[in-house]
């Protein structure tokens, strides 16, 4: 026997989470039991609580949820259970994506209360129960110095030092999904899907950033997948279109009297020019009835990127994450091994980041005459 | 030190011992004096994880000879109370899997060079951890290795990657 029994009220809590990932994840009794290579009543006794599994197969069960170990500990599961709702059906690899973003999320938003970082909740406005209007965007776009071109770089790096939107630009598993956004402790989180070309990641940004004024107010999440018909959706794809493409700039640069001009060539110029889909200046030519409001008829639909390299490593995680996980182990709250795990990194590897991070403290601390010495273990 | 004394060793120290030394093989004068080591199955991903070929060879050898003994995941009790407690102190998962299997040892000395674990076996458990340097004390003290050979091997980790450092302020 490898367990120890606390009684039943331990027993259930692994026996309850192990259920309830399980039935997320719509994966049966039958299919745990084949990869652990038990029988499938062990599975049962251990939702029961009649049996706890030993550490070995706690590990593997949570590996093949794709979850932390500790999230089958939980007392109170409902802390992660949000990541498991929307509005709209969420597959099971949806889910699995989610929870692997929660989780950083998770970490995340712990970390940086626990090493106490000034000021990293949300600053910027919302705006519950309105829709996107013109003036709200230029509101918006005064508050950033945003002109009428956005660009994504821009963006990315304005909505993060100026509201505190935290973006984490990693490659989905999942390719229809365009762009996650989290609400956790007051702080938003936005996963933008690296395999979409730039142009589909500037749209897909300002799409999560509609979501964040208009819609998201408590803690939960929204899931964008491209061509999504949602409600809440369009809505957010018409706060991104009003957003990027300026209505007085591209009045100044389409001719009205010369439609025909209005072939493939001459939307892909606006489309670069405005840095964002030929799709998204099509949609914005039909409004004003300058073309036939059919996107499939006037260019076949392309789908979306598919076979994209779906490997990440740290440097796609956002530098206030990576340094906040440093701050954590610097601050004695995470161990080296709990950073790499945070970061996505080797034993070396995020001993070697750690390094280098101590070097930059070094050399700053030696600027106000603090003297750092290093001592033997 | 009795010859039958056992560590376990976290995935640093596995490290520094097989990978930050290339000058000595340390496990060699460590089967001369019969310690003997075991990592648990977690240690053992984390460390293939990026491993060197020195480390790999290194490795291989010894477990192969039995001085370093796998415990499986599978071998460890689960506490739900200290594992809680372990994760919420902010343990990896190999840390926290050789201090599960720590915890229900009496006869068995934990080897880490994480602040963070020795701190909290300390306080919590009342169990003091040793280190990497401590087990370099022992080939001094058993006249296998000078102190002036300990400092050169302890540079020479350090140069390889590890390291470890306390602030201190005017």
């Amino acid at each position: 026997m490898y367990y120890i029994l606390h009684g039943d009220k331990m027993k259930n809590i692994i026996g309850k989470n192990i259920e309830f990932f399980r039935k997320k994840l719509n994966l049966t009794k039958k299919k745990i039991a084949e990869i652990l290579d038990v029988n499938p009543s062990l599975i049962t006794y251990y939702e029961q609580g009649k049996r706890v599994p030993t550490v070995g197969k706690l590990n593997r069960i949570a590996e093949i949820f794709e979850i932390p170990v500790e999230w089958l500990l939980m007392e109170n599961v409902e802390n992660i259970q949000f990541a498991t709702r929307s509005k709209g059906k969420v597959n099971p690899s949806e889910t699995k994506e989610i929870l692997f973003f929660q989780k950083i999320v998770m970490d995340f938003v712990g970390l940086l209360s626990k090493i106490g970082m000034p000021d990293y909740t949300y600053k910027g406005p919302q705006y519950p129960n309105k829709t996107p209007t013109d003036s709200i965007v230029k509101d918006l776009k005064k508050i950033l110095g945003i002109g009428d071109i956005v660009y994504y770089e821009q963006l990315k790096t304005i909505l993060q030092s100026e509201f505190n939107i935290y973006i984490f630009e990693i490659p989905f598993y999942n390719e229809k999904v365009s762009g996650v956004t989290f609400y956790k402790g007051q702080v938003f989180c936005v996963f933008i899907n690296k395999g979409h070309t730039q142009q589909r990641r500037l749209f897909s940004l300002a799409h999560e950033f509609g979501h964040i004024l208009f819609h998201i107010h408590s803690d939960s999440y929204l899931i964008s997948r491209l061509a999504s018909t949602d409600i809440v959706e369009k809505e957010a794809n018409h706060f991104a279109e009003i957003f990027l493409i300026s209505e007085t700039r591209l009045n100044k640069l389409i001719d009205k009297r010369n439609l025909h001009l209005f072939k493939k060539e001459y939307i892909q110029a606006l489309a670069d020019f405005f840095q964002v889909s030929a799709e998204s200046i099509f949609y914005s030519l039909a409004k004003k009835g300058l073309v036939q409001y059919n996107w499939k008829s006037y260019k076949p639909a392309t789908g979306y990127p598919k076979n994209y390299d779906k490997t990440f490593t740290y440097k796609d995680l956002p530098w206030i994450y990576v340094l906040t996980c440093f701050m954590a182990f610097e601050q004695g709250h995470i161990s080296i091994s709990k950073f790499s795990e945070l970061t996505f990194t080797d034993l070396r590897e995020g001993g070697q980041i750690i390094k280098k991070f101590e070097e930059i403290l070094e050399r700053e601390t030696d600027k106000r005459n603090v003297e750092s010495s290093y001592e033997e273990i | 030190m009795k010859k039958s004394e056992t560590f376990l060793m976290d995935t640093m120290v596995l490290i520094n011992f097989t990978e930050r030394c290339e000058s000595r093989d340390l496990f060699g004068y460590f089967q001369k004096l019969g310690m003997r080591f075991k990592i648990v199955e977690e240690v053992e991903r984390e460390f293939k994880e990026g491993i060197k070929p020195i480390g790999q060879s290194r490795y291989e050898k010894y477990t192969k000879s039995g001085i370093i003994k796998i415990i499986p995941n599978d071998k460890i009790e689960i506490d739900i109370e200290k594992m809680t407690y372990l994760v919420d102190k902010g343990f990896g998962k190999g840390e926290l899997f050789s201090s599960l299997y720590f915890i229900t040892q009496d006869n068995l000395k934990f080897v880490s060079d994480e602040k963070l674990v020795r701190d909290v076996f300390k306080k919590k458990f009342k169990r003091n951890i040793s280190k990497t340097s401590d087990l370099l004390n022992i080939l001094v003290e058993k006249h296998l290795i000078t102190e002036v050979e300990k400092d050169q091997i302890f540079a020479e980790m350090i140069e390889k990657g590890l390291w470890i450092k306390t602030k201190k302020m005017k």
